[in-house]
């Protein structure tokens, strides 16, 4: 039953927001590009392009020239999400944005493999497996 | 999110809160912890990019799992393995967690200024985000360390001091 339902969780969350201002569906505005001219549009993408003067982010299928960050804000391969306008010629205008950098990025995986860890280590110092009822029990003297 | 390593020692404090309020034992704590980490499980699947999509025509996403009921949902799968007896207990302090970690990941950079909407499917509300910490920085450790460590030394002197009388 509980599996069922977070297998509930995983459609219904789908079907309410994939494509939504929580989690925009860059494929879709991709597809007819000319309908979503001058919507305000937030994109979570990588930037594929930091030359002097342009700025191309890609998420998905979706390719943007972005104007805002300049070449000396970013580089190539930075994670970057983007909120700003759709203009003409696949082109956003960025009103803010925020960049994490790939070794950024590495950095918190390795932090955070060290708190799943720690929390690991905390609960099994306190907790054993018991065979018989294949069960997490509290360790002798509880 | 913040790294789980600040949302663990965030974890520890409010579950040494927890325990002592609750006058629970402190086996207890560790799920805590344990909670808190749960939500970001689904972050395998955003390394993997299958995080959301449409499989089969059924569009589909696993930052579902990353909301209250996500929470709830996954606390009950962890409090099943428990014995039958800590199970009520462990479950609660397993929300717990998770609750602690939804609410830090509402100071998370949006630069839309909304967070994700963490009460589905109780609401599909999508509340202001706070803009405190990216993802990636890492200044939250140092902060949440001294916390942490606070509350750690503060319960040894009154454990001993409990131990001696």
């Amino acid at each position: 039953m509980l599996c069922v339902a977070l297998g509930g969780l995983v459609v219904g969350f789908g079907s309410q927001f994939n494509g939504t201002d929580a989690y925009p569906d860059a494929a879709a505005i991709d597809a007819n590009y000319d309908a979503h001219v001058g919507e305000t549009v937030h994109i979570w993408g990588e930037v594929t392009t930091a030359d002097s003067g342009t700025v191309v982010v890609t998420a998905d299928s979706l390719s943007l020239r972005v104007t805002g960050p300049t070449a000396g804000d970013v580089a190539v391969g930075d994670q970057i999400q983007v909120y700003g306008r759709l203009a003409t010629d696949r082109r956003l205008i960025a009103t803010a944005y925020d960049v994490q950098s790939p070794g950024g990025l590495r950095r918190m995986y390795l932090v955070s493999i060290v708190g799943i860890a720690l929390a690991a280590g905390a609960f099994l110092r306190r907790w054993r497996v018991d065979i018989d009822q294949l069960a997490f029990v509290p360790r002798e003297g509880e | 999110m913040p790294d789980l390593l600040t949302h663990v020692l965030i974890a520890y404090v409010i579950g040494v809160a927890a325990v002592r309020w609750t006058d629970t034992s402190d086996r207890y704590l560790p799920a805590v912890l344990v909670g808190a980490v749960a939500p970001d499980g689904m972050k395998a699947t955003v390394l993997f990019e299958i995080a959301s999509g449409t499989a089969v025509g059924v569009p589909y996403s696993f930052w579902g799992l990353h909301t209250l009921g996500g929470v709830i949902v996954l606390s009950g799968i962890g409090a099943v393995t428990l014995r039958a007896s800590d199970r009520r207990t462990g479950f609660r302090f397993l929300v717990c967690g998770g609750v602690s970690h939804l609410v830090l990941d509402l100071f998370v950079i949006r630069v839309d200024g909304v967070a994700p909407p963490y009460l589905f499917p109780v609401s599909g509300w999508l509340p202001p985000a706070a803009n405190l910490y990216a993802s990636t920085d890492l200044w939250t450790i140092p902060v949440a360390a001294a916390l942490a460590l606070s509350v750690w030394i503060v319960r040894r002197r009154d454990s001993a001091a409990s131990d001696g009388q």
